[in-house]
């Protein structure tokens, strides 16, 4: 499509983000080996013992593992269904707003919580959940006795999911938005002329429109799977509710670099990559089957 | 070394040599390093010291302090790990470079520098690991226990022998000394010294129970000394609007998610709940027949956790202790009239409390006791936290000198009052610590610190002693409380240290207190591989029955546990280092 030349400065823009998924993605993964190793610092890669499978043996009996691949799986399928239906929902009924400037408003102030750091959020949401916080006295209204949101694993998980999909929903529905804008008007005009209600109207011309969106994004999201989102955990979540939202990856930061366990909190880490891996390829795959997505 | 810096070296050896020699005779063996061949430039350099009248010739007394405060002779650089505090700093200064460092940098002519900060005791912790596992480890940083272990292990850390012979000043050798040698031992591996550890005060172990004065005398309540005093007290605290706003935004006792510190407490331990038990979690004690046992299995720990798990039940615990990401928030905000913490609490969390809401009148009570009626405590290890050099870092000396020169200055012992007046009047003007600046977070005291000053000010304020015979730490303390009773809480530097040791040390020492020491604090070798996990299931039961998420009962599967996954063979192992097998 494009000539060598004309592609140049695609590939200048595409440098840095390349030059920083190298640096913190690829180089990282040739010193994975100390998974295999009785990583000692002062002894480096090459003095440290070798130890084999040995950490890996260990990290399947300890009785925190199971649960915490489980707690990382059951966040990230929640997470990537919701965010998947809310966005596509919203955006469906954004699209029906006539007035462009109302529409254009909302846009913009609803993926306005995309930029929030999760350090933030999460203290804003402590005090929204806590037992004087708004959510509490709404209940109250109601005479619902508070409820301690942040110390229960029956409601933690729901917050996990709820807050992120209320952080990224904005964001997420421009994807939609783009492909609702990109279905001809004409089809619209034509089901008009047929006699179709608004209702028949998006059933039969919209959702079609933005299936194969619909479709690319989803597939793409399974290789997220085992990412249920660190950022946002790691600074909502505390020891009371370890055991339902205590996911891989936070569990590493504690056992690699608190506990100063380097070769088990590797291990953990080499084997989240691996099944990601293993998913990122099938995602692929069922991408392009399925939606014509390709990348090579 | 590089030539250059033996030069210096020497030199500096030589100089302290030929004062010790002008001086006539003294105490300090402090040249054991200097041989018998710098001897002979004896004349040459006692020109020398006189020529750039340094002051030497005075100081002629006190050869090893001569070394130890000496200013070097080129400038030294070192880079550290710093703990920033939470002082705000008036502007133009920064945590690098403020009067503090200023003055420190000026007395001694090395150059501090941060490599990094980090804010608080665990993201310092985490800084700290971090810096370790990727073997990029400042010059020199202070460091915890198991830090310290990991990086004799790793072969990462400087011998420090030589360098706190040599350039230890006498008080702080003084002061390792009234250890008697325990606190050095702790840092010493095969002979070899390679931290130079702080100095705890015993006061530091108990946990007292804090009280809102104020809220007890409005509710009617009578000073508590039982466990049940303890639960009125708590209920009321959390039903009876003791702050008398009509809303019930009170709770009553405060806890941390730690649930125990075990060692030395910050506020909000249960510790001394467990004690009253005489359950002493986290600590290797000696049980009724004399075998050494974990604390933490032991059966009385489950007589302690049913009461909180009752209480937490009750909502006489505060029901969101565990969320807290700062244990001291409730306390602060003077959510809560009743906790439990160590004499030191006046200093912080308590001053900002005040600050908050000047009617809080905070009190220290040694409650609850015992069935017996004793208050009962477990008592600190002498030393947690070690002042580390890396491995092939150029001047360990110079770290050994800032240890001087900050320790000299926090024990109101320089001799350089204008410049020490400049500081005390900075503290004064801007609520900021002077020691939170010092290069490392590494204070060094008598053992028994407290108590006396409390004492020997209590008996100069009823004209027993005379103030102006007190050694300059007494003298300030004496200051502060004059100062406080003459306006209360107008000035907080004096409010801090005058309730500090009239509250706080009052109750340690009119106490009759039964201290429980812990027969072992290090580490073996089954304890490296499986401690981690041990403490995670401990910590993590001890707060789930707590807060119910776990039957009390849980606590006999969780010893269970515990002695099948490693807990029998570390115990084996701790017995046999305390029986000297």
């Amino acid at each position: 499509m494009y000539s060598r030349k004309n592609a140049l400065h695609y590939h200048a823009m595409v440098l840095p983000g390349i030059l920083l998924l190298l640096l913190f993605s690829v180089v990282p993964i040739g010193f994975a080996v100390i998974a295999f190793q009785n990583f000692k610092p002062g002894r480096g890669i090459t003095g440290s013992e070798w130890v084999g499978l040995e950490n890996f043996h260990y990290l399947f009996q300890l009785p925190d593992s199971r649960l915490i691949f489980f707690n990382t799986i059951f966040l990230a399928v929640l997470k990537i269904a919701a965010n998947l239906i809310v966005p596509l929902v919203f955006a469906l009924l954004l699209n029906e707003v006539r007035v462009r400037f109302l529409r254009k408003s909302i846009q913009t102030i609803v993926y306005l919580p995309h930029f929030i750091s999760w350090v933030l959020l999460a203290t804003i949401f402590f005090d929204v959940f806590s037992l004087e916080g708004i959510v509490n006295q709404a209940l109250g209204l109601f005479g619902i006795d508070p409820v301690l949101f942040y110390a229960s694993n029956r409601w933690f998980p729901a917050i996990i999911v709820a807050t992120d999909v209320w952080k990224e929903f904005g964001f997420n529905a421009i994807v939609y938005l783009a492909a609702l804008t990109g279905i001809n008007p004409a089809l619209y005009e034509a089901a008009g002329i047929d006699g179709a209600s608004r209702f028949r109207q998006l059933w039969h011309v919209t959702l079609p429109g933005v299936k194969t969106t619909v479709i690319l994004l989803a597939t793409l999201a399974l290789g997220n799977v085992m990412n249920a989102n660190f950022d946002q955990i790691f600074n909502m979540y505390n020891p009371l509710v370890y055991q339902s939202s205590d996911i891989i990856d936070t569990y590493v930061y504690r056992v690699g670099l608190n506990d100063l366990q380097y070769s088990l909190g590797t291990a953990v880490g080499l084997l989240k990559s691996v099944v990601s891996f293993i998913l990122v390829v099938l995602s692929y795959v069922l991408a392009s089957r399925f939606a014509g997505y390709r990348i090579f | 070394m590089k030539p250059k810096l033996w030069l210096a070296t020497s030199m500096a050896l030589v100089m302290a040599l030929s004062a010790c020699s002008n001086g006539g005779g003294n105490n300090a063996p402090v040249n054991e390093g200097g041989n018998s061949g710098n001897a002979g430039n004896n004349g040459k350099a006692a020109n020398n010291s006189s020529a750039t009248g340094e002051g030497n010739a005075e100081a002629g007394a006190k050869a090893g302090d001569d070394l130890a405060y000496e200013k070097v002779a080129e400038p030294i650089t070192v880079n550290i790990g710093f703990r920033a505090p939470d002082d705000k700093l008036p502007e133009g200064e920064s945590n690098d470079n403020n009067i503090v460092s200023r003055y420190l940098e000026s007395i001694t002519g090395i150059k501090v520098v941060h490599t990094w900060e980090a804010k608080g005791e665990d993201p310092f912790k985490q800084k700290v690991n971090l810096a370790i596992a990727s073997n990029d480890l400042p010059d020199a940083l202070v460091v915890d226990r198991n830090q310290l272990r990991k990086l004799i292990d790793n072969d990462m850390l400087e011998d420090l022998t030589e360098e706190y012979e040599k350039y230890g000043s006498q008080l702080v050798k003084d002061m390792y000394d009234s250890t008697k040698g325990l606190a050095l031992a702790d840092a010493t591996v095969d002979d070899k010294l390679y931290g130079l550890p702080n100095v705890a005060i015993e006061a530091d172990a108990p946990s007292l129970l804090w009280i809102r004065q104020d809220w007890l005398d409005k509710l009617k309540l009578p000073a508590p000394k039982t466990l049940a005093d303890l639960e009125k007290i708590a209920d009321a605290f959390a039903n009876q609007d003791p702050d008398g706003n009509g809303k019930k935004d009170t709770v009553g006792l405060t806890g941390d998610k730690m649930v125990v510190y075990g060692q030395k407490p910050n506020p909000n331990g249960f510790d001394t709940i467990f004690s009253a038990f005489r359950a002493f979690p986290k600590n290797w004690i000696k049980d009724a027949s004399g075998n050494v046992v974990y604390g933490s299995v032991q059966p009385e720990n489950k007589e302690a956790l049913t009461k909180l798990a009752d209480w937490y039940k009750r909502g006489l615990i505060d029901p969101q202790f565990a969320l807290y990401k700062e244990t001291q928030e409730p306390i602060v905000a003077n959510k809560t009239g009743l906790f439990f913490g160590p004499w030191w609490m006046p200093y912080w969390p308590l001053a900002d409390s005040v600050v908050n809401d000047t009617k809080a009148d905070w009190k220290a009570y040694a409650a609850p006791t015992d069935e017996s009626g004793k208050f009962v405590t477990h008592m600190a290890p002498v030393t947690d936290r070690y002042l580390v050099v890396r491995k092939g870092y150029e001047h360990p000396e110079a770290v050994v000198k800032l240890l001087n020169a900050f320790t000299r200055l926090e024990r109101r012992q320089d001799p350089n009052a204008a410049e020490v007046k400049k500081l005390d009047d900075f503290a004064a003007e801007t609520g900021v610590h002077v020691r939170n600046f010092y290069p490392f977070d590494l204070l060094l005291d008598y053992s028994d610190a407290v108590v006396q000053r409390y004492d020997n000010v209590q008996k100069a304020l009823k004209g027993e002693l005379d103030p102006n015979s007190f050694d300059p730490d007494m003298k300030l303390v004496y200051d502060y409380t004059v100062t406080e009773k003459e306006n209360p809480k107008k000035n907080m530097d004096a409010w801090k240290a005058a309730k500090a040791y009239e509250l706080g040390g009052g109750v340690l020492f009119g106490t009759d207190m039964e201290k429980v020491y812990s027969v072992f604090y290090g580490m073996t070798r089954s304890m490296e591989m499986k401690w981690t996990t041990l403490e995670k299931l401990e910590n993590e039961t001890f707060l789930k029955i707590i807060v119910g998420d776990l039957p009390v009962s849980a606590f006999d599967d969780f010893a269970a546990q515990w002695h099948k996954l490693g807990g029998d063979q570390i115990t084996k192992e701790v017995a046999d280092i305390v029986n000297g097998k």
